[in-house]
């Protein structure tokens, strides 16, 4: 049976921050995951809060090694590619850089921080769901007040997305199998038939889901809100989060630092 | 005398791809707390009859159900009475965890989520499945999975179980705690399957599809191992 990596994620992290509720959880994940996002990579103080931040994340969520070592995988077929658009960098003046491309340092730094960045970004990403479990999730929805339908549509296409993420991986171990490893004739075969039967398999695969959902009353389900007792813990997180985004937000805009 | 839970009169149905009828003029009754299987080859329309009996499919004719006659308006009610346990698993397993799946059941109902838990542990460990509670199902194997969905359902406690094919893909252990599971359940079950030794553990009635009719009903399963051998003969004749 295959491993489902996007369905693992959830719920493998065993962090201290799994004490506090759902919503705060998600909540200031989300501020830590924006904070990354907007600090820039060319400042001083930019690359020390991202590193910062992802030690901090790291420990508040502390999410397990295999998942790590998946994402970091998952990262570097990401983000690597970008390194082969060295050549096409421009300078500052829009012009590519001319005389020996592949050893202009300006040009690695550029993407060396463009891949740092996107793995530190999908790292903290995952980490904040790794202290979620999918009931987690939605309870932290519904304590923010979304929509029920919105809720359940979002939790679905989370769970369809790792049986899409399944079922291709089966296809793959069958390809390998039935010998597209033999030869590039067979490989170019079964690439131009693959589209279409991953295709159909995952139409009738979606046509048996809806009868189910439909038998299982999936449309009619209305969210129960838990009652989760906030403390003092749920309000700290949710302040430093906070702190760190506005950080962020001064690092970002004040040139001098 | 006991009630009756689901009536098919003349139901006949045709995919709109097709000119041909999948079932034509099928018309028979389960009664409550009855176990009748639905026994044909590959392609008869016993996947058909058990979508049509919860109303995935369009059909002409009638299929009542307590009663009610199955149409749009009280589609839901008549479903939230039902269980129905797909050929695949997986396709029904809606969430990451077994027993947010098997709450989930309960939840729509409107059943308060303590209550909910309480319920769905329980079943679990009726199964044998209590200690795969947190776990992902898709972790599990083909036949720890059809529990899992099984649980969903029985969770539940449907009045008309609908399966399909469940034996298939099971060691014969697993086969005969099935049966186990099965035999316990109080509800009135349709179980279309072609696997006859499983049919005759744990049903009373047999009905016989062949090419979308029914062709023979009875209760001496006998008579469908005859059927299977002169299929079978007919077939090495023509080879």
């Amino acid at each position: 049976m295959s491993c489902n990596y996007f369905l693992e994620v959830f719920g493998s992290g065993s962090g201290i921050i799994r004490k506090v509720s759902p919503d705060t959880r998600l909540v200031s994940g989300f501020l830590f995951f924006c904070s990354v996002l907007i600090l820039p990579f060319n400042k001083f103080f930019g690359v020390l809060l991202i590193f910062l931040i992802s030690a901090v994340c790291f420990i508040l969520y502390r999410p397990s090694y295999e998942i790590v070592k998946k994402t970091i995988i998952f990262g570097f077929v990401m983000f690597a590619p970008l390194f082969l658009l060295i050549p096409f960098i421009t300078d500052a003046s829009g012009k590519l850089f001319e005389f020996n491309r592949f050893f202009n340092m300006s040009a690695y730094v550029n993407v060396l921080s463009l891949f740092i960045k996107g793995l530190v970004t999908i790292l903290i990403f995952i980490s904040i769901f790794s202290v979620l479990q999918m009931s987690d999730m939605v309870d932290a929805m519904a304590l923010l007040g979304l929509p029920d339908f919105i809720i359940m549509l979002i939790a679905q296409i989370i769970q369809q997305t790792g049986l899409l993420y399944s079922e291709t991986l089966e296809m793959a171990q069958a390809i390998t199998l039935r010998g597209s490893k033999r030869g590039t004739r067979t490989l170019l075969l079964f690439s131009r038939y693959a589209p279409i039967v991953w295709l159909s398999r995952i139409y009738y695969k979606a046509n048996r889901v809806s009868n189910a959902m439909a038998i299982r009353n999936y449309n009619r389900v209305t969210i129960l809100k838990k009652d989760y007792k906030k403390g003092v813990t749920d309000l700290v997180f949710i302040l430093t989060s906070f702190f760190v985004f506005a950080i962020s937000l001064v690092v970002r805009i004040y040139p001098i630092l | 005398m006991s009630r009756e839970i689901i009536r098919f009169e003349s139901v006949d149905i045709r995919y709109h791809h097709t000119e041909t009828s999948v079932l034509s003029g099928i018309t028979f009754a389960i009664k409550e707390h009855e176990r009748v299987a639905l026994i044909g080859s590959n392609g008869t329309g016993k996947t058909t009859l058990l979508l049509a009996a919860c109303g995935l499919v369009e059909h002409s004719g009638k299929i009542v159900f307590e009663d009610r006659e199955l149409n749009r308006d009280n589609l839901d009610f008549i479903r939230q009475r039902m269980g129905f346990l797909f050929s695949i698993p997986d396709d029904q397993i809606l969430f990451p965890s077994v027993i947010e799946d098997i709450m989930f059941t309960l939840l729509s109902r409107g059943v308060d989520r303590v209550e909910a838990e309480r319920k769905s542990l329980e079943i679990l460990k009726s199964l044998g499945m209590y200690n795969y509670a947190k776990t992902t199902p898709y972790r599990l194997s083909y036949g720890e999975r059809l529990k899992v969905a099984l649980a969903g359902i029985l969770v539940g406690e449907p009045e008309l179980l609908l399966l399909d094919e469940p034996s298939s893909g099971l060691d014969p252990l697993a086969k005969r705690r099935l049966v186990d599971i099965l035999l316990k359940c109080n509800s009135a079950q349709i179980v279309a399957t072609h696997d006859t030794a499983f049919a005759r553990s744990l049903c009373s009635r047999y009905i016989l599809l062949e090419g979308g009719r029914i062709i023979s009903e009875g209760s001496d399963f006998e008579d469908i191992d005859t059927y299977w051998e002169s299929k079978i003969s007919k077939s090495n004749n023509t080879l």
